[in-house]
């Protein structure tokens, strides 16, 4: 039985990625973790019986409407209610991998116990991504400064809400139904503070950035397989092998952090208190997401040297270029001035995707016009090249053996790192 | 001080004492027997300008080069040494190839010829590690002082948001000087908050500006403790020829620091309006407003350079034909576009310094018997002793360039660490 504890320290993109294809028999909450979030959830409980202090997102409203304390009544509406100016978003419609992927990721974080939600919710969402529904989300409109549009879409597919959509079994449908046809509870009512709990950090970029540096991995495996580029490929190789280690490392510590606000910690007497901060903000992740796209430029560049499809390469290459302009290093300010350093991380993220898509093209195309014994043979490759009487129509067998994550991946964690080193 | 050249141990700390002119003299045991001691070129930090690089880029690349030499036993480690220390260099074009052949000519050897901008790449690399280390601490400081002038909340410096919270090792270094810096400060509370009397309820928390210092100040560490892990393992091996790892470290922390002059910015612009910094008199003026300007035009300065900072931002990988980025990397111009981007960013922390100097003076003259931090008032004290606080319509210019001085020589962080001991 094959199964993954989620306590909320010790989570990888790799893991997250495993999930994603159904290697897991069953995932479930630590009951260390369960423990720990009992436990730091009765502090709430404990607030709303007499007079609250003022604690932001706990007894108070939002942004600039915090020094408004809400009565304890007002809570219950107000957390049905304050996901819906908040989930608002353009198509595309994000791909049911990332959004996934984010709600594993944000169960784990919850599960540290610092954000005090209750342990029921945490196992909603882990039955939820069990049963595989994926919630539909608009992908555009998230500054990253803590993914409040997507996670708040994603928030009323777990509620249960009237407007949530989500796909299952392939079919896109309102997630009531979606949930009844899993054979879960429709609604699920959340409690004081648990709304915000959902929403406010990164756990959409986490997705995004988890997927990123998990297919650049294979990547660079596949490419490391192929005959030498140049000269000096090896180099190169070897440098963005390290480098590449460097992001896995920060993407995978931020799969395993408190991102919500406020948090709670142990006092002496047995009780919590609160401690605000600026929780959500991961700029380390989205300056890690803004270096992918150079890498995947110097990937394609050593590919062009030997490629016999030059041009397509080319193409690309220069798409790439124009793909390594950092997204972090601007800044808009936002929410009246309350958010005025935003980082954009989001959008590095969305890039580094998008930049990987094009190497993971550029090398399709040089693979399809390899003599067919230097095609490697993992995931089916050289199998599938095989079948093929046109250079274009190889590069698309190719391209959708690797689009399919599953054939890609390779078996075990320890062969991926030590090929890498 | 004298630095003994062995090929094989060469450390930061010791490129960092020739920088800052502790070690004066480089030693080398010759080949053939007996030891040679040769000056090294010595002088004040100072900014690049368009024909040659900071003095201490020379020295360091003369010192990396001929530990090469050492190394190898080669008899030119005395004189590469000799004939690099004596005048600065040239930024090269883009291949280095012109300036080298130069030296190929003096040198009647091609042999270090390559490693010529492979070690001036370092050079400039660990240049920008020594400066960037040094503005982060800087624009610490400048949050501390920002937090006395708005009464700021301190609770998102609280050690546990970090080391329990979100234990990135750089975060839990600039909360760590944050709260060290304002300990002991009256004007950072509950009690301060009200009795300035601008704010009516508890404040909660300050904007993002402020409260994700240690997140974003924290990110730029991360990224300088890379560019710091891949240049211990290069100094005593340099690589020639492409150093796609140098230039991948040097491009990380260039985005980082860029976003430090981000950050920075965002909180001159909001010393200026009298909501967002909670009650200061808008623009700054000490008196008098309307007749008296106060500071919009200096935080506009920073601004501006921001603007320009930002455009540092494209990876030099981005522009290199395909060749030259896999024959001779696009290390040097990474690391050069980063030296030439640094000053901008210097003069953005001294805005921002110069900035929270007057906002200081007007939140003191507000609460006069009120204290600030340690370190705070550390740093507030050396403002008072090199310039006056801004008054009335004055000529600002020189006490601006005062200000730069103060960060760009270390003197503020000088000043707050005699006070609180070493800041992380």
């Amino acid at each position: 039985m094959n199964t993954l504890i989620i306590d909320g320290y010790h989570l990888t993109s790799r893991q997250v990625m495993d999930a994603l294809l159904g290697r897991y028999d069953t995932i479930e909450l630590s009951p260390q973790a369960a423990e720990r979030c009992a436990v730091s959830r009765q502090q709430i409980d404990r607030w709303l019986e007499k007079d609250a202090p003022v604690v932001y997102g706990v007894t108070t409203g939002l942004g600039s409407l915090k020094d408004r304390a809400l009565s304890p009544e007002e809570h219950v509406s107000w957390n049905r209610t304050i996901p819906y100016p908040h989930a608002v978003g353009f198509e595309p419609v994000m791909d049911s991998l990332f959004t996934r992927a984010a709600l594993l990721i944000r169960a784990n974080v919850l599960a540290r116990g610092h954000s005090a939600v209750r342990p029921e919710m945490i196992r909603r969402m882990l039955d939820i991504f069990c049963a595989g529904i994926a919630p539909v989300v608009y992908e555009l409109g998230s500054t990253g400064l803590s993914d409040l549009p997507s996670l708040a879409q994603i928030t009323l597919t777990i509620v249960g809400d009237e407007h949530a959509e989500a796909f299952y079994q392939g079919v896109r449908r309102p997630s009531c139904e979606a949930l009844r046809m899993a054979g879960l509870p429709e609604t699920f009512v959340l409690q004081c503070k648990e709304a915000l709990a959902q929403m406010n950090g990164s756990s959409a970029t986490q997705a995004l950035a988890a997927y990123a540096v998990c297919v650049l991995e294979q990547l660079l495996l596949l490419q490391r397989a192929l005959p030498d580029g140049c000269a000096n490929s090896q180099v190169f190789l070897a440098d963005i092998g390290v480098t590449l280690q460097y992001i896995r490392e920060t993407v995978d510590m931020e799969c395993n952090v408190s991102c919500d606000n406020p948090l709670l910690f142990p006092t002496e007497d047995g009780g919590y208190e609160a401690v605000m901060g600026c929780n959500c903000s991961n700029t380390q992740v989205g300056y890690c997401m803004d270096m992918i796209p150079l890498l995947c430029c110097e990937l394609v560049t050593v590919l062009t040297l030997a490629s016999v499809a030059t041009s397509v390469t080319k193409g690309m290459l220069a798409d790439l270029r124009a793909l390594t302009l950092p997204a972090s290093a601007d800044s808009i300010s936002t929410k009246a001035n309350q958010e005025d350093h935003v980082e954009f991380s989001y959008g590095a993220a969305r890039k580094a995707v998008t930049a990987l898509g094009l190497y993971r093209r550029a090398l399709c195309h040089h693979m399809a016009a390899l003599p067919i014994e230097s095609i490697p043979e993992q995931g089916g490759l050289r199998k599938a090249a095989q079948n093929t009487a046109t250079l274009c129509e190889r590069a698309d067998v190719l391209l959708r053996c690797i689009n399919d994550f599953k054939r890609l991946s390779l078996d075990t964690t320890a062969e991926v790192s030590s090929k890498l080193e | 001080m004298k630095l003994q050249l062995t090929g094989y141990d060469l450390s930061l700390e010791q490129l960092l004492d020739i920088r800052e002119g502790r070690i004066t003299y480089c030693s080398i045991t010759l080949p053939r027997g007996g030891t040679r001691q040769i000056s090294l070129l010595s002088g004040t930090p100072s900014s690049a300008t368009e024909e040659f690089f900071p003095w201490s880029v020379t020295a360091i690349t003369a010192t990396l080069l001929a530990n090469m030499a050492v190394s190898v036993e080669s008899d030119l480690a005395e004189t590469l040494l000799q004939l690099l220390c004596m005048g600065e260099l040239r930024p090269p074009h883009a291949n280095c190839s012109d300036e080298f052949l130069a030296l190929t000519e003096l040198l009647g050897d091609e042999s270090f010829v390559d490693l010529l901008p492979s070690c001036l790449s370092v050079a400039l690399a660990a240049e920008l590690l020594f400066r960037g280390k040094l503005l982060v601490q800087n624009a610490d400081i400048c949050t501390a002082m920002h937090l006395e002038a708005i009464r700021g909340e301190l609770a998102a410096f609280d050690d546990r948001l970090h080391s329990q919270g979100r234990p990135f090792a750089g975060q839990i270094a600039t909360a760590a000087n944050i709260r060290t810096l304002t300990k002991g400060s009256q004007y950072t509370t509950e009690q301060g908050r009200l009795a300035f009397g601008f704010d009516t309820a508890p404040r909660c928390q300050d904007a993002i500006c402020i409260r994700a210092v240690p997140q974003t100040h924290g990110g730029v560490r991360d990224s300088l403790a890379f560019l710091e892990q891949v240049l211990g393992e290069q100094l005593n091996n340099v690589r020639s020829g492409p150093n796609p790892i140098l230039s991948h470290a040097v491009e990380h922390a260039t985005i980082a620091l860029i976003d430090l002059g981000n950050i920075s910015e965002r909180r001159d612009f909001r010393l200026l309006d009298s909501h967002l910094s909670y009650g200061l008199n808008d623009n700054l003026v000490y008196d008098n407003p309307g007749f008296n300007h106060g500071l919009p035009v200096v935080q506009e300065a920073a601004t501006a350079l921001l603007g320009e900072l930002k455009l540092a931002a494209l990876p030099a990988a981005a522009t290199d034909d395909v060749s030259s980025l896999l024959e001779q990397g696009s290390q040097y111009r990474s690391a050069r576009k980063a030296i030439v981007m640094l000053p901008f960013l210097e003069k953005i922390i001294a805005v921002e310094a110069f900035m929270s100097f007057q906002a200081m003076v007007l939140v003191q003259k507000a609460l006069p018997d009120y204290r600030f931090g340690d370190g705070t008032a550390a740093v507030y004290a050396t403002f008072c002793s090199q310039m006056e606080a801004v008054y009335q319509n004055r000529y600002l210019n020189i006490d601006l360039h005062t200000a730069l001085r103060m960060v760009t020589d270390g003197d503020l962080i000088q000043s707050a660490q005699l006070a609180v001991g070493r800041l992380r």
